[in-house]
């Protein structure tokens, strides 16, 4: 679950301020947040996954307040790639279990299970700059749930993906939220977003109502 | 007081595929190791053909030595500046998405540039005192207190060159240095090597002083200092260290 109250945070360099008064996403359901260009999609995601500190008002992931610690709990898909463009899926993934302590053996049961949406296998030992924007979307998303987190929040889910996607995506976040993950979806498209998500907010000039 | 980092060899692995993937950096190390075998074997044809030099000769080559020792050393801690520490805040939110991230990332910087400055350093040191035939320097407690004062500035540099990345190169373009920066760094990266030099070059002096029968004991008090002053350097970096791991958190 994720309870945001009276959550504050002023950004000067983007002369916009975040502020979200109320925002409750229970276990296993999806949340859109639509707006458009530069409303604040991208830094309202990166302060409720916990990348921007420094904010009033709370933040719940679960029944417990946002802090470092519960990095673990969040998996996060940026709008940029954060990826290492030298290394390969494999090389990234390995990487990231061992961070989250997690069996490396879980590799490849992730990437069979995630086969079901889109197909990695074949992108296992390519590196992450030759690849496609859609590609490398997916990888983000497999990325971004290695980790079995019980919160994910997608900043832009349908960026680099064709209209013939938004289904995927959406049987995704389906098949996500059965296993019990609440999904915070932030994007620009509306209508993509009104399909794949349960229940739809509006963000504008920092504003969530 | 908790754990700082979740530090595991996939880190540093990863940090050395990030150096090793970049064809510059590759090129120069394998350049490093070319000429570093060249040096070895043009100082054995020189030793060689003077058939068992003096011991003031060896004494000169071994000083020799430990100067070429630093070139590797900061070449090695440039190439973690310019070609993984740039990639790795290229893609900082990884890091701050996952446990103790930053602390972790910052430190494998460092073990991953000690690791492979090492591995260009230590062998070259090792293969002119062994090839080159430098019998005074074949003694056991020589080396190890050799290495163990040249290991402690090593790691004391590395820390250093990524810690004044992190606090004096512009964060918002990817730890990019200005002018300034480049200039800073070059100033204290030379007055520490330098620094290091003197105080190996003291310890040497008196290893001649025994070598030649002039002492009679060693290990000695004066060989303890050179080591002490090597953890000296480390204990001040890792603070250095510490300083920057908290800039960064706080970013």
């Amino acid at each position: 679950m994720i309870k945001i109250r009276d959550l504050k945070r002023s950004f000067i360099e983007n002369d916009l301020e975040i502020n979200c008064q109320n925002l409750t996403v229970d276990t296993g359901t999806t949340c859109g947040v639509c707006g458009k260009t530069a409303s604040g999609k991208t830094l309202f995601s990166q302060v409720v996954s916990g990348v921007i500190k420094n904010y009033s008002g709370s933040i719940e992931i679960g029944m417990t307040e946002l802090s470092s610690t519960y990095r673990k709990k969040i998996g996060y898909l940026p709008f940029k790639n954060i990826l290492y463009n030298d290394m390969t899926l494999k090389e990234i993934s390995v990487f990231l279990l061992s961070q989250y302590k997690v069996p490396e053996s879980e590799f490849d049961l992730k990437l069979d299970w995630f086969s079901q949406f889109y197909d990695l296998r074949e992108l296992v030992k390519r590196k992450i700059s030759s690849l496609s924007g859609g590609q490398l979307q997916y990888i983000k998303y497999f990325i971004s749930l290695i980790h079995s987190p019980s919160v994910l929040i997608i900043d832009e889910p349908f960026n680099g993906l064709g209209d013939e996607s938004v289904d995927q995506v959406r049987s995704l976040f389906d098949e996500v939220n059965r296993k019990g993950v609440t999904i915070l979806a932030l994007s620009s498209h509306a209508e993509y977003l009104k399909k794949a998500a349960g229940s739809i907010r509006y963000i504008t000039d920092g504003k969530i109502e | 007081m908790g754990k700082l980092n979740n530090m595991n060899f996939s880190v540093i692995k990863k940090d050395i595929i990030l150096i090793l993937r970049s064809r510059p950096a590759l090129i120069t190390i394998s350049a490093l190791l070319l000429i570093e075998a060249v040096l070895i074997l043009y100082s054995r044809g020189i030793i060689k053909a003077e058939s068992g030099s003096d011991i003031s000769r060896q004494f000169s080559f071994m000083q020799n030595y430990v100067l070429i020792f630093y070139f590797p050393l900061v070449l090695v801690s440039i190439l973690n500046l310019s070609f993984s520490l740039s990639k790795e805040m290229g893609s900082f939110l990884l890091a701050s998405l996952i446990p103790l991230g930053e602390s972790t990332f910052l430190r494998s910087k460092v073990y991953s540039t000690v690791i492979l400055s090492v591995l260009l350093t230590f062998p070259f040191l090792y293969s002119g005192i062994v090839f080159c035939g430098l019998e005074s320097f074949q003694n056991l407690s020589f080396l190890a207190a050799t290495s163990f004062y040249l290991l402690f500035f090593s790691i004391s540099l590395c820390t250093f060159t990524v810690y004044y990345a992190i606090c004096f190169f512009d964060g918002d373009s990817c730890y990019e240095p200005g002018v300034k920066g480049i200039i800073g760094m070059m100033f204290f990266v030379s007055a520490f090597v330098l620094s290091s030099f003197i105080v190996y070059s003291k310890g040497l002096s008196r290893y001649y002083n025994y070598a030649t029968g002039f002492r009679k004991d060693y290990p000695n008090l004066e060989i303890n200092l050179m080591i002490g002053t090597g953890f000296i350097f480390l204990i001040v970096t890792r603070i250095m260290l510490r300083i920057a791991e908290k800039k960064l958190i706080r970013e």
